[in-house]
């Protein structure tokens, strides 16, 4: 019998039309099944993703449907490089859609990629489930990784570029030595707290491992109708912000009063512009570049409330 | 069938107008065949992108030699496809579009095809399996796309094809005598810009049939075409069914001979049809997002364009 070398693993909730997709895209991958395994984990769906998952892909040799009950996207994700039977983990969005020669390409990239990153990814097509709003400018997407498009030529990742768990692959080892996704960040609920990625990023570089850009992995990821509204974009913000904080503090070995001292003087600084606030919470134009600032705003009021312990998290 | 004397077997063409992401990844798919790369070239038929089609064409050149670039100026999916297979060397020309991904064994699977009969046919259609960019519509009904020329699926083995299935441009090869022989595609039909003129790749079939040629279906040579959140619009189906309606009519009145009376005869006996439910109009114009309206507005389209192709109004 043939190792499998490869696990796609799809973290799912809720989301059975857009998975179903997803799904076909890795069932039709030109690498040979016997290579590959797909796992999908489904955290607590209530709509039919177990029925369309068990219907329609049963008849995909090596794919599996798991149940994880827990809470928290981040919790997710662990479940499922642990679930994963491969040497090699590779994460898709459960809204999507992988080129057909996505596992391949991982594959070929860390047997030839020297020195072997500690993970890959690539970029991100955004596919729009309705039109494009005026005030959304592609710096704002980029900025919350609805569109990734770091270079045209395959390279390694330096500074603050980041992959995006939207499509990346990882040694299972190494998710194991970092020990995985810190849990407490990563969506859970009406919590919208990102970054969990990033943070793996760090710890794998802290590791001495690197980050790999191919963009041929770059997949389609739809931009979902609920997410196409200056509310989520707000909300989302304010959450990078309460994220970046969690981040900041941890980084800087901050006590609670040099976190609170921070926070306040972060805070300040909003204080002394209080135009922003104002614009924040006046509903403008669809100019996006004032809409960017208020996008700002809330990413500074989220970050200064982490750092006082005003963010619920 | 003996290779030429070039010692290429197959020509792949692949046309392409302003879609440089998507074609990077068609050449993509054509480097990794399990082919001998000497047994096939690539050409690259740009019928005047403007974008940077150029330069992902060079770039593939750097992974793969043997990739051609030609530029067909004038706009139409028809003329580029009969510049390819008038540049090509190889004796097989194979037709991928720029919007498909072809498996590793593609090539392969294709020349087997010709020449696992005695005569080898004229025509090989390849397997298509859609890759949707976005969720299905709810209007997007399996009746609207099944008229438009549904993928061949004749089940999983080699075959040949019987009358009236014909191989879709996606993903069809032809010898190059019998495109030679039948005068390759029609120009006045196929996609020119907005004028989505369907029927050149069936009016080719016909003619092949019409000489005695037969037709086969291989479901090894599969790719995976992608459909676009850009096609699954209304509008798009709506002028889609329109130009459906101006070819079929347009090769009635060729193949029948309508006479300019005949045809006007025609033209007033389907506006009669259309007046006896005027809403059937009116609802083209009005927006309506329930599937059942939709199905509806096609074939009224559809009616539309016969009409106008009756009239002289429409040609393709």
């Amino acid at each position: 019998v043939a190792e499998i070398e490869i696990s796609a693993v799809v973290c799912t909730r809720d989301r059975a039309p857009y998975l179903r997709r997803t799904l076909a895209s890795l069932a039709g991958q030109i690498l040979e099944p016997g290579r590959r395994e797909i796992v999908v984990l489904d955290n607590r769906s209530r709509d039919d993703t177990r029925a369309v998952v068990q219907r329609e892909f049963g008849h995909v040799a090596g794919l599996r449907y798991v149940f994880e009950p827990g809470e928290g996207a981040a919790a997710n994700r662990n479940r499922a490089w642990r679930e994963a039977q491969a040497e090699i983990v590779a994460y898709l969005d459960d809204d999507a859609v992988a080129e057909p020669d996505w596992l391949a390409l991982i594959l070929e990239d860390f047997a030839t990629v020297e020195p072997r990153p500690g993970c890959l990814g690539g970029g991100i097509v955004p596919v729009w489930e309705r039109p494009r709003p005026p005030w959304l400018s592609d710096d704002l997407l980029r900025s919350i990784a609805l569109l990734k498009d770091h270079a045209t030529e395959p390279r390694s990742l330096e500074g603050d570029q980041w992959l995006v768990l939207t499509n990346m692959a990882f040694p299972r080892a190494l998710l194991e030595e970092v020990g995985g996704f810190d849990t407490r960040l990563g969506y859970q609920g009406r919590r919208l707290l990102p970054m969990d990625d990033n943070l793996l990023q760090m710890r794998l570089a802290e590791a001495g491992y690197g980050r790999y850009y191919d963009p041929r992995l770059t997949v389609r990821h739809s931009v979902l109708p609920d997410r196409i509204s200056k509310r989520y974009f707000l909300r989302r913000f304010y959450w990078e912000g309460v994220a970046a904080g969690l981040l900041a503090a941890d980084e800087h070995g901050f006590s609670r009063s040099e976190r609170v001292r921070e926070g306040l003087r972060q805070g300040a600084r909003i204080l002394r512009e209080p135009r922003g606030l104002v614009e924040l919470a006046r509903d403008g134009d669809d100019d996006p570049v004032r809409f960017r600032e208020r996008c700002l705003t809330a990413y500074r009021l989220g970050r200064s409330f982490q750092l006082v312990g005003l963010a619920r998290t | 069938m003996s290779p030429t004397e070039t010692g290429l077997e197959l020509s792949v063409v692949v046309c392409t107008r302003n879609r440089a992401s998507y074609l990077a990844r068609a050449l993509r798919s054509l480097a990794r065949q399990t082919l001998a790369p000497e047994r096939y070239e690539v050409i690259v038929v740009d019928n005047g992108s403007t974008d940077d089609t150029a330069a992902v064409v060079r770039a593939a050149t750097e992974s793969t030699p043997d990739v051609r670039y030609h530029v067909e100026p004038e706009v139409g999916l028809s003329r580029a496809r009969n510049a390819g297979w008038q540049v090509a060397r190889g004796e097989i020309i194979a037709y991928l579009d720029d919007d498909a991904f072809a498996a590793d064994g593609w090539a392969a699977a294709m020349l087997g095809a010709f020449a696992a009969f005695d005569p080898p046919p004229a025509c090989v259609a390849g397997k298509v399996v859609p890759l949707w960019e976005t969720v299905k519509p709810l209007w997007l009904e399996p009746s609207l796309v099944d008229p438009l020329g549904r993928s061949v699926d004749d089940g999983d083995g080699l075959t040949l094809l019987t009358h009236g299935t014909w191989a879709i441009g996606a993903n069809m090869a032809f010898t190059r005598p019998a495109l030679a022989e039948a005068g390759g595609f029609r120009p006045e039909f196929g996609y020119r810009g907005r004028k989505l003129v369907p029927a050149e790749e069936s009016i080719l079939q016909q003619e092949l049939e019409d000489r005695g040629y037969t037709r086969a279906y291989q479901p090894a040579a599969a790719v995976s075409h992608l459909i676009g959140a850009d096609r699954l619009k209304r509008s798009w189906f709506l002028r889609r069914y329109y130009w459906e309606g101006v070819a079929g009519a347009s090769l009635s009145i060729e193949r029948q001979g309508l006479t300019r009376s005949a045809s006007i005869r025609e033209a007033l006996s389907q506006t009669a049809w259309l007046a006896r439910s005027p809403g059937r109009v009116v609802s083209l114009v009005v927006p309506a997002d329930d599937p059942e309206s939709f199905l509806d507005r096609c074939p009224t389209s559809f009616r539309l364009g016969r009409i106008a192709a009756h009239l002289g109004i429409s040609r393709p």
